[in-house]
Parts: structure tokens; sequence; C-alpha cells
């Protein structure tokens, strides 16, 4: 099993116009964005985006070697789009063009990940949520759901080693004969261990009462605002 | 919606298991593509937890990658992935569920859970072909082999195993 990335490790530290800003505003900014790169039209529009995207990465302070660590695991993609296009009239224009949009929305992504701490992207996530709290505060359980989950996960693999070298000590190789064992031990593992949690969550008395406060409260200022505008200006501008 | 507590918590428990799955790989004999356990888990939580909860389960997972964090296979993450070539099959994992928990409901003779998982299959690669051919512009047929025909292999032995779990499962834990 390859190991789990850090999932806390993109975040880079700092104090640029991009950090200050409202997650609710980047994520919904990355949305638009990435949506308009499918519309570019013309070489025009993207020479446009791409100076823009040099921008936004100036702005945010974000590092070109972060940029290329994240385009890197991609890589075998792009060449596989690329080879599968080159046969046909155009491919080589096409399979450039689908690469470069590619390109460009990861850099959107990374922009995000870089500039806003887990916690506040959670936090602008669950803002966004807001709405579905008509349904029986149906935003506080996604969030509750999701936390929880990113607790799982480091759980649920740590068993999943477990299993497999106690079994491996056994002579137990994974295989596709053997998988049925392997994943049955798994999840009867972890199935009682979520009968342990939901027991415990209940016996504490743990429930999602309306209008819990939280450490951090986002503020949507006026950056915000300069923000919003710039993209909408500039998306309607670059897909016209 | 009512959730439980203890359905909130499977269904946090099955989107950990599907980003889980992601990162384990069985090898193949004779050179065949490595099968990854990460559709396995959504076929899963559609008979394990029936249609509703599972769907909820595969949304979460989906959430979780847009937050970012690195869930789906390979340590790739986020929006681009979602929107990029290979998104279809993401999003796939919601209605696959979902239409895997429906036809199990109270029908899990072997048979039918195969024919069940078969549908799940199809609706993933179905739209997983769709977006992979709406954003790169190559032609369904080469898509067809490459997004699909060489993971068939290791799909059929995820039915195989899912069947055979199904009917191992201790009630109590159902």
């Amino acid at each position: 099993m390859k190991s789990i990335p850090n999932i806390f490790g993109q975040y880079q530290e700092g104090d640029s116009f991009l950090h200050r800003l409202d997650p609710r505003t980047k994520i919904i900014s990355l949305i638009i964005l990435s949506g308009v790169v499918f519309f570019l039209v013309d070489i025009t529009a993207y020479i446009v985006f791409t100076l823009l995207m040099v921008f936004v990465l100036k702005l945010g302070r974000v590092r070109w070697r972060s940029l290329w660590g994240s385009l890197r695991p991609l890589s075998w993609l792009f060449l596989l789009i690329f080879l599968l296009q080159l046969n046909t009239p155009a491919g080589l224009r096409t399979g450039l063009t689908v690469i470069y949009r590619l390109v460009l929305m990861l850099t959107l992504a990374l922009v995000l990940t870089t500039t806003t701490p887990i916690f506040s992207l959670t936090m602008g996530l669950r803002k966004l949520l807001t709405p579905l709290d008509l349904f029986e505060q149906l935003g506080d359980k996604i969030a509750f759901m999701l936390t929880m989950a990113l607790r799982f996960i480091p759980l649920t693999a740590e068993e999943n080693q477990k299993i497999n070298e106690a079994q491996r000590v056994r002579g137990v190789e994974p295989s596709p004969k053997n998988l049925p064992l392997l994943v049955y031990i798994l999840l009867v593992n972890v199935l009682k261990k979520s009968e342990e949690l939901a027991g415990a969550i209940e016996s504490r008395g743990y429930r999602l009462y309306p209008r819990r406060t939280s450490l951090i409260t986002l503020r949507f200022g006026y950056r915000d605002i300069v923000a919003l505008l710039v993209v909408g200006v500039f998306s309607v501008g670059a897909s016209l | 919606m009512k959730l439980s507590t203890r359905d909130m918590v499977r269904i946090s428990l099955f989107a950990s298991l599907t980003v889980i799955g992601g990162y384990i790989t069985v090898p193949l004999p004779l050179g065949l593509v490595p099968l990854s356990l990460q559709t396995f888990f959504t076929y899963l939580s559609g008979v394990f937890l029936g249609p509703w909860l599972g769907a909820a389960s595969q949304l979460i997972y989906l959430l979780l990658g847009c937050l970012n964090l690195p869930v789906f296979a390979g340590g790739a993450a986020g929006w681009a992935v979602l929107l990029g070539p290979t998104g279809g099959y993401l999003w796939a994992f919601v209605p696959a569920s979902l239409v895997i928990g429906l036809m199990t409901r109270g029908r899990k003779q072997a048979w039918w859970l195969v024919l069940s998982l078969l549908a799940g299959t199809v609706i993933i690669y179905g739209l997983g072909l769709l977006q992979f051919t709406a954003v790169t512009g190559i032609s369904w047929t080469r898509a067809l082999w490459v997004g699909a025909a060489i993971f068939l292999p290791g799909d059929i032995i995820k039915i195989i195993t899912v069947v055979l779990l199904t009917r191992k499962i201790p009630s109590f834990l159902q």
C-alpha cells in the first residue's frame, strides 16, 4: 500500500491578499474560473487567462516548486491524452489544448489549497451548505460526517496495514484469491469500531445543537467584493 | 432528513473506506492493470448501507475531495480532478451506489447481486467515459479501451468478492 500523503501539507503559512480572503470567495471563484477554462476560445483568451494565473500565483506567493509538485502526479495522464490525440487530424492542437486546460485548472485548485488552511476551508464549505439547514440541520450533519470521515481515514488505513502484516506473517499475500479474506477482516473490524463510536457519541449526549458557535468566524469584507468583481468581469470578458 | 448517529457514523466510515480503497491495489497476473479497491467500497456501500445511506457515503467522499484532500486514487485531489477527464468516474459513484442499493434492497440472491453490481459498473463506466470523451475529445471507441476494457478483469474480481462477502458479514453488524 502506498503511504497516504499528509493531508495538511499543502497549506503555506502566509499573510498575502489571498490568504486574507474569505474561503467562500475563494471556493466560488475557483468554481467559476474552472468553468471559464472550458470557454476560452482563441489563443488570446488563453494568454490573458495565463497572465491572470501568474498574477494570482504572485498575489498568493505560491512557490513554483509546489506548482510543479501538484502537476507531476498527473503527467502520465497528460502523456496518455496527448498520445491518444496524435493520429487524428489536428490532434496535436487538441491534445495540447486539453492538457493546458488541465494545467490551468490544477493551478487554480493549488492556489486555493496553498492559501487556505484546512479548517477555514471546512468552515467555508460548511457556510456554503447553510441553505441545507432547512432540512433538519442537514448542513450541520454533513459537516459532522466530513469531520468524522477525516478522522476515520488514518484509522482505517492503520487497520488495513495491521491486517496485511498479520496475514503476510501467515503466508497470505495480497492476491485476487485472498481478497475476500483480507477485506472481510477489515470490514468486520472497522464496523465493530464504528458501532462502538456511535455508542460512545450517544452515551455522551452529543447532539447537533442549532447555532453552534465556533472558534473561527468568517468575515466577508471589501477584499472579497473586489475579488469577486474581478472574477466576474474577467469571466464574462474571457468567454465572449 | 432523519439520520441517526449510527447512520452518520456508518456513512463516514464508508466514505473513508472508499478513500482507503483507492490506495489499496492488488496485483493481477498476466500483466493486467492492477485492481484498486476504490469502486469495491462503492459497490459495498450500496449493498450494505442501502440506497440512501450508500449514496450519502459516496457524496461525503466527493465532498472530501472538494476540500482538496488527496482522497482520489493516487493522491490526486480536488476540483481539478472532479472536472478533469477522469472526474466522471467519481461523480458516478453516487448514482452507482444508489442504484445498487435500490436493486439489492431485500433481495440478495447471488445472481441478482451480480446483476445489480454489473448495473453499477455500467453506470460508473458510462458516466466516466462520457466526461472522459467530453473533456479530452478522444473518440468513444478508443476511450472504451483505455477507459473501461483494461479495468474489466479487476471489476469482475471485485464483483465476485462483494457477493462472497455479503453473505458472510455477521447479522449484528448489518
